[in-house]
């Protein structure tokens, strides 16, 4: 049976800090306590998985590149998408009046999207014993 | 939507640029929406009988390099062995079949003798082979096609340009040349042609073909029960770790030095898996237990003494960190906290 462990992480960069609970008997003089977050103890295949939000690839799971790679985004995201590289064509002419309308229209389609996602009343309740931070 | 349709919706056409344009989209978007959820996925397989391991390189799979029954001589038109007569659109006149000398050793010559050119007529030679479909494979063969219009085609029927692989057609090339291709085959038999066609190809025009090698591109993880399925997360891309082989473990071994294998491709009957990366010759045993898990670049092995891992190139916004046997001891993942502070003991060597 495996040992029972206590994780936390941070980030650094670019980089994700793991550490992990150790106990030892920390010599005289050494006033800290006697357990001590470190860097893990020991080593564990496929020991933590991520669950993070990625940039949208091509349909056929690879980068897009060219002309005929498909966009794996829904349809509404597609025509938010068109106002966006309007933005930045204006932006690039710099006709900024242009810019801020086409990305006013970017963001209220976002919204519509967001909110139709929920069709019930929204409540906040307070957060579970999980919501560690 | 394609990026074409974009482009057109836009009146660009600067490829590059729209590609940007849209990069930059799709990461805002999704810095708003966070849809795109990325999570841990997992295929493991226990079996002690089934699993095979294949060094391409070790092996020649289909190497056609001999044309044993056809004759030496001009004149006849017996077959060479294994092979059969290929009309395509029925009722020509049968061509004559020689070996000559090739590169090295003896190639099959096919000689025309149908009374007219060839326009819209495919005079050969065809055999079935097997191959593993949705794989990668190379194709090496040498060619001299004379004044000829001579072809070699590998598809899924005898019918001209049904779900063929063009391998090579050509006219006019003056002596001996070596052919290089690639294709994928989309069934397990697959008919392999080589032929003459053409409006200029007329009586006694000339192919000849030889040292025809077939073989996959990647080294071979071959499962005889087909239980690499789409259902078993053993896909492209994941980091597969091998335990129980005799001579393919991986443990930062030579054959993998990094620890693990990258899977390159599923076949599409189940059967097989394939790595890039060096295997040794392995044959089905029963004597060995052999554990592949395949994972995703979102599971990370946790290193004893190192803190540091960097993060997925790929990742906007990161959800959350599980970790194995926190606060369990089942082997269960469980949610981790993020810390506010620093662990005040510094990492040994801050890498």
């Amino acid at each position: 049976m495996a040992n029972v462990k206590q994780y936390a992480y941070y980030l650094r960069g670019r980089d994700l800090a793991i550490s992990e609970i150790d106990s030892e008997t920390l010599p005289d003089g050494d006033t800290y306590g006697d357990t001590l977050w470190k860097s893990p103890v020991t080593t564990v295949d496929n020991g933590l998985i991520l669950e993070y939000v990625a940039r949208p690839k091509a349909k056929d799971g690879g980068d897009i590149v060219d002309e005929t790679d498909e966009i794996d985004i829904g349809d509404l995201y597609i025509k938010a998408l068109i106002y966006y590289i309007k933005a930045r064509i204006a932006e690039d002419q710099m006709q900024l009046d242009q810019k801020e309308y086409f990305m006013k229209n970017f963001f209220a389609l976002l919204d519509r999207r967001e909110s139709g996602k929920i069709g019930t009343i929204r409540r906040v309740v307070p957060p579970g014993i999980a919501a560690i931070i | 939507m394609t990026v074409k349709e974009v482009m057109e919706r836009l009146s660009i056409t600067e490829t590059g640029r729209a590609v940007a344009y849209i990069k930059d989209g799709l990461e805002e978007i999704e810095m708003y929406t966070k849809e795109n959820v990325l999570s841990g996925k997992k295929g493991s397989l226990t079996t002690s009988n089934t699993i095979s391991f294949n060094n391409v390189a070790n092996d020649d799979f289909i190497d056609i390099n001999t044309w044993s029954g056809a004759s030496l001589s001009a004149g006849d038109t017996t077959l060479p062995t294994d092979w059969s007569l290929f009309d395509a659109e029925g009722g020509a006149t049968a061509p004559e079949f020689r070996q000559v000398a090739g590169i090295t050793g003896y190639g099959l010559q096919i000689l025309n003798k149908h009374s007219s050119n060839l326009n819209n007529r495919h005079l050969g030679v065809y055999k079935t082979i097997t191959v593993i479909p949705g794989l990668l494979y190379n194709v090496q063969l040498d060619i001299n096609f004379s004044t000829a219009f001579g072809n070699v085609k590998i598809g899924t029927a005898l019918a001209i340009d049904v779900a063929d692989a063009d391998i090579t057609s050509g006219t006019g090339q003056s002596g001996w040349s070596t052919v290089t291709s690639t294709f994928t085959p989309t069934a397990s038999t697959m008919y392999l042609k080589l032929y003459l066609s053409g409006s200029q190809t007329i009586v006694d025009d000339i192919a000849t073909f030889d040292n025809i090698l077939i073989y996959p591109a990647y080294n071979l993880i071959a499962e005889s029960s087909n239980l690499f399925t789409s259902t078993s997360n053993f896909e492209a891309g994941m980091k597969l770790k091998v335990d129980g082989s005799t001579s393919n473990d991986t443990d930062e071994a030579d054959n993998a030095t990094n620890g693990y294998y990258t899977i390159k491709e599923r076949a599409t009957n189940s059967s097989t898996i394939t790595v890039e990366e060096d295997l040794n010759d392995e044959s089905i045993s029963s004597l060995n237990t052999i554990t592949l898990t395949a994972t995703n670049q979102n599971f990370m092995d946790i290193i004893a003494n190192k803190r540091y891992y960097p993060l997925p190139t790929d990742m906007l916004s990161l959800i959350g960190v599980k970790a194995k046997n926190h606060q369990n001891n089942q082997n269960k993942y469980r949610e981790i906290p993020r810390m506010i502070y620093k662990p005040i003991e510094q990492d040994v060597d801050d890498i």
